[in-house]
């Protein structure tokens, strides 16, 4: 970047453009014009500016067309779109296309200023993060591992998105790694080296929630016998992740809304209000549109929470990410575990690629430990797999339909026996230990305790 | 050192959000904001004609189109009226009577941005 940087405007009515120019000239900034988005292209021919400033109706093709044709030819500038007031939706859209940021007209010098001037350090962030990326040519992504064409577009918003302040929704069904997704934003912003604090709203007694997120002073409450800073203020200069949000009660949306407004934060019992600055990110695996219809989410906070939208994919769509994330999962288990796993077989893969994983990589990991608790390798084959994986692949080879798989029907067992005797096996493997046999399992304690109570009372434990 | 007269409240009858004007002409100085403002003031006319004219030919995209520019144009001013009606007219710009509210929308906002400049140079 020049030690004086530049800026394109892009703004078809005169007046506008010389009032931007005069608003960013005196911050130190060498400012070029263009009235038209064919103006704009052949400026870009000779000019390559550090931040384009976008007004999204132009003459002769929208704002957008003319993002699209810089991202074609790979130009490294930011986009900040200007906006007028009612055509809001479409600035939010031109962030999902990785526009910087958006201001709405009319605005104040100071306001461009900041805007672009943020604009410019995440071209320095960008910079920085691409060089990264070049030494990690393993097929991740700050801590996501994949590169099917499904997680490219998730990708593409975490780096365009990462570095602004702008709050994100992410959404995708369980399992599919959304508090990863929220990590690697908070890794990849510039609130790296403040905190990330991730609290599940599902997880709390929604009594306690409020006070979870806002904290609360000693005294409040029945219980509260200690000043508790809350989620919140601990995740001051950092990031928030506010995991299953639509299981918020309206009463704690309300209050969530007022914190995303101004800022500030009120613990439970009072009354001084506390600048908090964090950049929120949540998650559900919810629709949010239809929670917001059935009036379970407040709309007005759905619309601050949903500035962009990230939608994680369901494994089954990740082509042959399932492979790249089992061998990542094979080696940090093996090593956690002290086992010598190195590999698959082409079977368990062709299995492992066949079958549809409703609990996405939780289950794919679940599976993984559990072969590597019960099983000695070093390598992992087909019979290793849970009886459902194998399945999969059986069918996929061909099978009939609607008759079970001839491979499973001579030795087929009611479900129940299978659950009894994979449980079985794992407290055996784990010497009894049932907490390990549990986290083998990828299940809660609670669930074999309960199971095992069972199968006690039905006299056959 | 001359001072202007006070600027108009923001929701005044004309339509002019005081806290805008102000904060422009603070941030442009009061030379480059007097020339600009009275450019805005040579151009909404125009804009409005060339609304006008796609409205005959039966082109609402050009309707649309001109009716983003007066907004974006006179809002930088702190027309608030005229963006809230012009953006009526860009969700419906088959409607002549939302056509016709822009207009009048963009008459009291000149007319009111130009008697302040005027009173400011007297002033």
């Amino acid at each position: 970047m020049s030690p004086r940087p530049s800026v394109l405007v892009v703004e078809d009515i005169p007046t506008l453009a010389e009032t931007f120019r005069a608003f960013l000239e005196p911050a130190g900034m060498t400012v070029t014009v263009a009235l038209s988005g064919g103006e704009a292209r052949a400026r870009l021919e000779t000019l390559l500016p550090d931040v384009l400033v976008l007004d999204l109706h132009l003459p002769d093709m929208t704002g957008i067309d003319l993002m699209r044709w810089v991202r074609e030819r790979g130009l490294p500038c930011e986009t900040v779109i200007i906006t007028a007031r009612g055509s809001v939706q479409a600035a939010v859209d031109s962030m999902r296309e990785g526009a910087f940021d958006f201001i709405v007209k009319p605005f104040s010098a100071d306001r461009l200023r900041i805007t672009v001037k943020n604009a410019l350090e995440r071209k320095r962030l960008a910079g920085t993060l691409a060089a990264l990326q070049e030494v990690n040519g393993d097929g991740a992504f700050a801590g996501m591992v994949g590169r099917s064409a499904a997680m490219e577009p998730v990708y593409r918003i975490l780096q365009n998105v990462a570095p602004s302040t702008a709050t994100v929704f992410i959404r995708g069904e369980s399992g599919t790694g959304k508090e990863l997704c929220a990590d690697a934003l908070h890794r990849l912003s510039g609130r790296a080296d403040g905190p990330f604090i991730a609290i599940n709203c599902a997880a709390i007694p929604r009594d306690l929630l409020e006070s979870e997120v806002f904290g609360h002073v000693k005294g409040a409450f029945t219980g509260a016998s200690a000043d508790r800073k809350g989620a919140a203020l601990s995740a001051h200069g950092g990031t928030l992740f506010l995991d299953e949000v639509c299981e918020m009660d309206l009463g704690l949306q309300a209050k969530m809304l007022r914190f995303l407004q101004t800022r500030t934060v009120q613990r439970v019992g009072e009354d001084k209000a506390r600048p908090c600055d964090v950049r929120i990110v949540c998650a559900s695996n919810r629709d949010p549109e239809a929670e917001v219809r059935a009036g379970r989410l407040r709309e007005d906070l759905f619309y601050r929470l949903n500035v962009v939208a990230l939608a994680l994919p369901p494994l089954r769509d990740r082509d042959d990410d399932v492979l790249l994330i089992a061998r990542h999962v094979l080696a940090s288990v093996s090593a956690e575990e002290g086992r010598l796993f190195a590999d698959f077989t082409p079977e368990a893969e062709r299995a492992l690629l066949a079958y549809g994983w409703p609990g996405n990589v939780r289950e794919l990991q679940n599976v993984i430990r559990s072969v590597v608790v019960l099983n000695t390798g070093p390598q992992v084959t087909a019979g290793m797999l849970p009886p459902e994986v194998l399945a999969a692949e059986l069918v996929g080879a061909g099978l009939p339909s609607g008759s079970p798989p001839r491979a499973l029907a001579e030795g087929i067992r009611p479900l129940d026996d299978v659950i009894r005797g994979t449980i079985e096996a794992a407290v055996v493997a784990c010497g009894g230990n049932i907490p390990r046999a549990a986290s083998a399992l990828g299940v809660a304690p609670s669930t074999i305790y309960r199971r095992l109570q069972g199968w006690r009372d039905e006299g056959g434990g | 050192m001359v001072q202007p007269r006070p600027f108009p409240e923001p929701d005044a009858p004309d339509g002019l959000d005081g806290t805008v004007l102000a904060g422009l002409r603070a941030d442009l100085g009061a030379e480059l904001f007097l020339r600009l403002a009275r450019q805005a003031l040579a151009a909404a006319p125009e804009e409005l004609q060339q609304l006008h004219k796609a409205a005959t030919d039966a082109r609402p995209a050009g309707v649309a189109s001109a009716a983003h520019r007066l907004s974006g144009l006179l809002g930088q001013f702190g027309a608030i009226a005229v963006q809230d009606v012009a953006a009526t007219v860009e969700t419906r710009p088959d409607d002549a009577a939302a056509r016709a509210a822009l207009a009048a929308a963009v008459a009291r906002a000149c007319e009111a941005l130009s008697a302040w400049l005027e009173a400011g140079e007297e002033g």
